[in-house]
C-alpha cells in the first residue's frame, strides 16, 4: 500500500518548487535535485519545442533537439553560469536555437513541395488543400530568408518573446534585431503578395 | 511626441499590427496619427491581413508525454552516473546486445560453421603427407649427424 505521508511530502515539494522562478530552480538543478529539474521540464518543454519546430520545420527532429537540450542542462549541470547569465529563458533559447541551427545545417536542405496535388475539386476540399498550399509556400518562403532574420521573426512574431530578450539571445543589439525583423517581414510581406495573393485571385 | 509615416510604418512592421502592444512612449502618438489619416488605417489594415496569412503557419503540437520522456531519460542518465563505470559498461552492452530471435540465428550459424569446419578437417587425407615429411626430416638429421660424426 502507498504511503499517504511519503506521497504527501513529494506533492509539498513539487508544490514548492513550483513556486521557485526559473534561475532558482536552475541554482538548485545544479546541486543535483531532480525535483527542480523536472519543474523546469514541465514548465518550458511546449515553448522550446514550439521555437525547434519553427526553425527544423520538423515535430520529431525539433522533439529530439528539446530533449537533447534538457538533458544537456541535466548532465552538464555546469553550462549555467549564473555570474554570465541573466535570465534561464535567454540562455536557453540560445542553447536549442544552437542545437537547430546543427541540426539544419547537417539535414540536407529541406524540399518544401510548391504543388499539393488536388485529389478531390469539392468546394470544402478545395479550401482546405488552398489552405496547405498557402502553408507550404509560406515555410518556404521563411525558409529562404536569412538565418538570423529567420531566428528574429521566430522569435518576436511567433514566440512573443520581447525584443530586448530576443536580442539577448542572438547576441545582438535591440537596433539590430529590429533591424532584422523589419527586412525579414518586408521580405516575406512581397512574396506574399506577389504569390499567395495573386494565386487567390 | 509626433510619429511621421515612415516612422509608423516602421514600427508597424517591428511591433506588428495591434497597436495595444506598442511600447507606452510610442502608444498614444501612434493612435492619435492613426485616428487623423484614412492612409494610416489603411496600412494598419493591411499589415493585420499581412500578419493573419503569417499566422496561417503549418504547426504541429508536441506529444502529449514529451515532457515526460525528458524526465525518464534524465533518470536514466542520473542512474548511469551513480553506478559508476563498472555498470556503465553492461548498461552499454545491453543497450547494444541482440534481440532474442537475432540471438539465437547468430548461434546457430556459428555452430553450423564450426561442425562444417570440423567435418572438412577430419576428412581431409593430410596423414600420407606428414608422414612423408616426417620421413624426409628424419634423413637430413641422419645425414647431418653423419656429417658431424
Amino acid at each position: 500500500m502507498a504511503d499517504p505521508d511519503g506521497r504527501k511530502t513529494i506533492t509539498v515539494m513539487n508544490n514548492l518548487f513550483e513556486h521557485l522562478d526559473d534561475e532558482s530552480l536552475i541554482r538548485q538543478t545544479q546541486d543535483g535535485e531532480h525535483e527542480a529539474f523536472t519543474t523546469l521540464v514541465n514548465r518550458h518543454t511546449r515553448r522550446f519545442y514550439s521555437m525547434a519546430y519553427r526553425i527544423v520545420f520538423n515535430k520529431d527532429d525539433a522533439e529530439d533537439i528539446v530533449q537533447e537540450a534538457f538533458l544537456k542542462l541535466w548532465v552538464k549541470k555546469e553550462l549555467w553560469d549564473p555570474n554570465r547569465q541573466a535570465k534561464f529563458t535567454t540562455w536557453f533559447y540560445k542553447v536549442v536555437t544552437n542545437l537547430c541551427l546543427d541540426a539544419n545545417r547537417k539535414k540536407k536542405p529541406l524540399l518544401l513541395s510548391e504543388e499539393v496535388p488536388l485529389a478531390d475539386k469539392s468546394p470544402g476540399q478545395e479550401a482546405i488543400i488552398n489552405h496547405r498550399q498557402e502553408q507550404v509556400m509560406l515555410d518556404r518562403f521563411i525558409q529562404e530568408l536569412p538565418e538570423r532574420q529567420q531566428l528574429a521573426l521566430n522569435l518576436c512574431f511567433y514566440e512573443g518573446v520581447s525584443n530586448q530578450e530576443a536580442a539577448d539571445t542572438m547576441g545582438l543589439k535591440v537596433k539590430a534585431l529590429q533591424s532584422l525583423i523589419m527586412r525579414a517581414k518586408s521580405s516575406l510581406k512581397e512574396k506574399i503578395q506577389n504569390n499567395l495573393v495573386r494565386g487567390t485571385r | 511626441m509626433r510619429i511621421d509615416m515612415k516612422e509608423f510604418k516602421e514600427y508597424l512592421l517591428v511591433y506588428g499590427a495591434d497597436l495595444s502592444q506598442w511600447p507606452e512612449e510610442l502608444r498614444e502618438a501612434a493612435q492619435t496619427e492613426l485616428e487623423h489619416s484614412t492612409e494610416l488605417q489603411t496600412i494598419v489594415e493591411d499589415s493585420m491581413q499581412f500578419e493573419k496569412v503569417l499566422q496561417n503557419r503549418k504547426y504541429e503540437e508536441p506529444d502529449p508525454g514529451l515532457s515526460h520522456r525528458i524526465i525518464t531519460a534524465s533518470v536514466r542518465q542520473k542512474q548511469i552516473i551513480r553506478q559508476g563505470s563498472r555498470t556503465f559498461l553492461s548498461y552499454i552492452f545491453q543497450e547494444f546486445a541482440l534481440p532474442k530471435p537475432a540471438l539465437t540465428t547468430v548461434s546457430v550459424l556459428i555452430v553450423s560453421v564450426l561442425m562444417i569446419g570440423f567435418a572438412i578437417g577430419y576428412t581431409n587425407p593430410l596423414e600420407d603427407v606428414t608422414n612423408t615429411e616426417e620421413q624426409t626430416n628424419l634423413q637430413e638429421f641422419l645425414y647431418y649427424e653423419g656429417e658431424i660424426l
